[in-house]
């Protein structure tokens, strides 16, 4: 199931290099190929390889597998967090193709520790996304949140030096705040606090 | 159930209410809480990780886990002091042989360890022990110096590192499991902490400590490989304890304020936006921390590679403790001023949850190690780093 669509992802990687997304494409050709099948669970999982290669695909699909509002969170949250793994692996790639300069950023602790938040950060982003299951709201905006931290912290370690590797990261950024189908965090907020205090989401007045 | 007939989360639902109320005294006091202690001995709490093999239940690791969840939401020091023991003896028990067997029978019979590898002129570097230990007949004695040796107060014996040096004039790091011996040992100075005031954790100066060959646990040199190995049994169970102060922050918080009428607005503050924004924040920070635990409690740890599974293991230790200081934090906020009263058990959480980001393993070399390791760098190369 898995291989198809990895191998799709990273034609999509490919010409995203040649060219602006070719986003119509791309959904046409990830369409066809989808497990119709697959569950919640292997669609998050999906979602997050066609991530790997065009975030504005992969949200397109997300998109597309929405059948209400958890599965729309869940599947969004999925394109974040596939979308931060990849700017960890380009700047993770970056930093060791730099090895023949001195020094050897792989080597200096300020990109270690970086490196290792990055890493942190997936690992938690990825607990919530696979074990929280109680809601999907409380995963997407903890993800939210953190995925745009990654990909901070990636272009961060790349540097801003118009190179290959921190023009794809920025369009990884542009993806996340501009592709991403619109989110309120304060609405999220409300939601996830009322819920917490044991207050009804309809009532009125909103507050007070 | 288990085949010893006990539910330990029920048990640990029974004891905490009674936990809960004594932890204000002994954290003012900065008293060991030997009565809880009692209460989880004769409870049979503390044989929770004995193997079946070895007459008990082998609690899972998630067992174990859930149940310091919610000890630590009630009084986080005991539930850190025994976690010491619960883990120790899982960890002890791991390994097999001779010293577990007797451990176990031990613990089956009321023995409760403290575990003593931190030291003054270590810091995080816990595998490097300075605590010598000079081969004699019959056994090793042993100097040196231990910090936060959690629990030591009501501990019937002692689980500690020291390293002998081998032909090549290497350390060879070793562990002892000991009764709590009379002779060679000296408390340096009593835990006066601003957190996790009631954990016992001293200082002790280990003089001429004679230890019987017997009592050694594993082999001369392989403590580091042992302790990775079993490392989620160490690293989950200390998480568990810091996220179970952050779930009771929350719930308190929660309690408060949908409780709290204050009279310009007539209503509880639950209602006010600000209060539900940070109480959002929190329960976020909580339930993503709880996921990591659980990923990592659920993980496969027989796997071959040791060193990879620390690390992996150290990083959602970090990342759990710092979500539960985090959220803790944004209780503080959402309680205002009275979260600072020495009668708002929050102000005791918040100093309690700090802890979660100074125990093992130091969060420095967790970040080194896993940033090395992501970029193929050599972990024990010399120089650390270049400049």
């Amino acid at each position: 199931m898995f291989e198809p669509i990895a191998e799709l992802a990273a034609v999509f990687d490919k010409r995203s290099l040649d060219g602006p997304d070719a986003v119509a494409d791309n959904f046409a050709e990830l369409r066809e190929i989808w497990p119709a099948e697959a569950t919640v669970a292997e669609n998050v999982e999906l979602l997050r390889v066609v991530a790997g290669g065009c975030g504005p695909t992969a949200f397109a699909m997300a998109a597309a597998l929405t059948e209400d509002e958890d599965t729309g969170n869940r599947y969004t949250a999925a394109v974040l967090l596939g979308l931060a793994e990849r700017a960890y692996r380009l700047a993770i790639q970056a930093i060791k193709d730099r090895a023949s300069i001195s020094p050897d950023p792989a080597r200096l602790p300020g990109t270690q520790f970086a490196v290792a938040k990055m890493r942190a950060a997936i690992a938690t982003m990825t607990a919530v996304l696979t074990r929280h299951t109680a809601d999907a709201l409380v995963p997407r905006f903890f993800i939210a949140t953190e995925a745009e931290q990654v990909i901070s912290i990636a272009y961060g370690i790349v540097g801003a030096s118009g190179s290959e590797v921190s023009t794809r990261i920025g369009q990884i950024w542009n993806d996340i705040k501009a592709s991403a189908p619109p989110f309120n965090a304060d609405l999220a907020r409300e939601l996830i606090g009322k819920a917490a205090l044991g207050i009804d989401p309809n009532e009125t007045p909103r507050w007070l | 159930m288990s085949r010893r007939g006990i539910d330990y989360l029920a048990l640990a639902r029974d004891l905490a209410p009674m936990f809960a109320e004594r932890a204000p005294r002994h954290d003012e006091e900065s008293s060991f809480p030997y009565e809880n202690l009692d209460e989880l001995v004769r409870s049979g709490y503390t044989a929770m990780t004995v193997p079946e093999e070895f007459g008990g239940d082998g609690a899972p690791l998630e067992v174990l886990c859930e149940a310091q969840r919610i000890l630590a939401g009630a009084c986080a020091s005991t539930a850190f002091a025994v976690n010491m023991h619960v883990h120790g003896l899982a960890m002890i028990a791991r390994l097999g042989g001779d010293s577990a067997e007797w451990a176990c029978k031990a613990v089956l019979d009321g023995a409760v360890i403290s575990g003593g590898f931190s030291e003054p002129g270590v810091g995080g570097n816990w595998w490097h022990p300075t605590t010598k230990a000079e081969k004699v007949d019959g056994g090793y004695v042993l100097n040196g110096r231990k910090g936060f040796f959690t629990g030591y107060p009501g501990a019937t014996h002692l689980f500690l590192s020291a390293a002998t040096t081998d032909d090549r004039g290497l350390p060879q790091p070793m562990a002892f499991l000991i009764p709590k011996p009379e002779r060679g040992i000296r408390v340096t100075a009593e835990w006066d902490a601003a957190g996790m005031r009631a954990t016992g954790s001293h200082s002790l100066a280990l003089e001429d400590l004679f230890i019987e060959d017997r009592w050694m646990v594993g082999e001369q040199g392989t403590l580091p490989l042992l302790f990775m190995s079993g490392v989620h049994w160490a690293w989950c169970s200390f998480a568990s304890c810091f996220v179970g102060i952050a779930r009771g922050a929350l719930e308190h918080v929660v309690r408060t304020q949908k409780a709290r009428v204050i009279s310009v607005i007539g209503k509880p503050n639950a209602h006010l936006p600000g209060i539900q924004f940070r109480v959002a924040e929190m329960a976020a920070k909580v339930a993503a921390a709880e996921a990591h635990l659980d990923a990592a409690i659920h993980a496969d740890h027989e796997v071959p590679d040791p060193l990879g599974h620390y690390i992996d293991m150290s990083l959602m230790k970090s990342g759990v403790t710092r979500l539960s200081a985090e959220a803790v934090t944004l209780g503080m906020q959402v309680q205002g001023g009275s979260g600072l009263s020495s009668s708002d058990p929050l102000q005791r959480m918040y100093r309690d949850v700090v802890a979660g980001l100074l125990v093992p393993p130091a969060t420095d070399v967790v970040l080194e190690w896993a940033g090395k390791q992501a970029l193929d760098v050599p972990i024990f190369a010399e120089p650390r780093w270049v400049g």
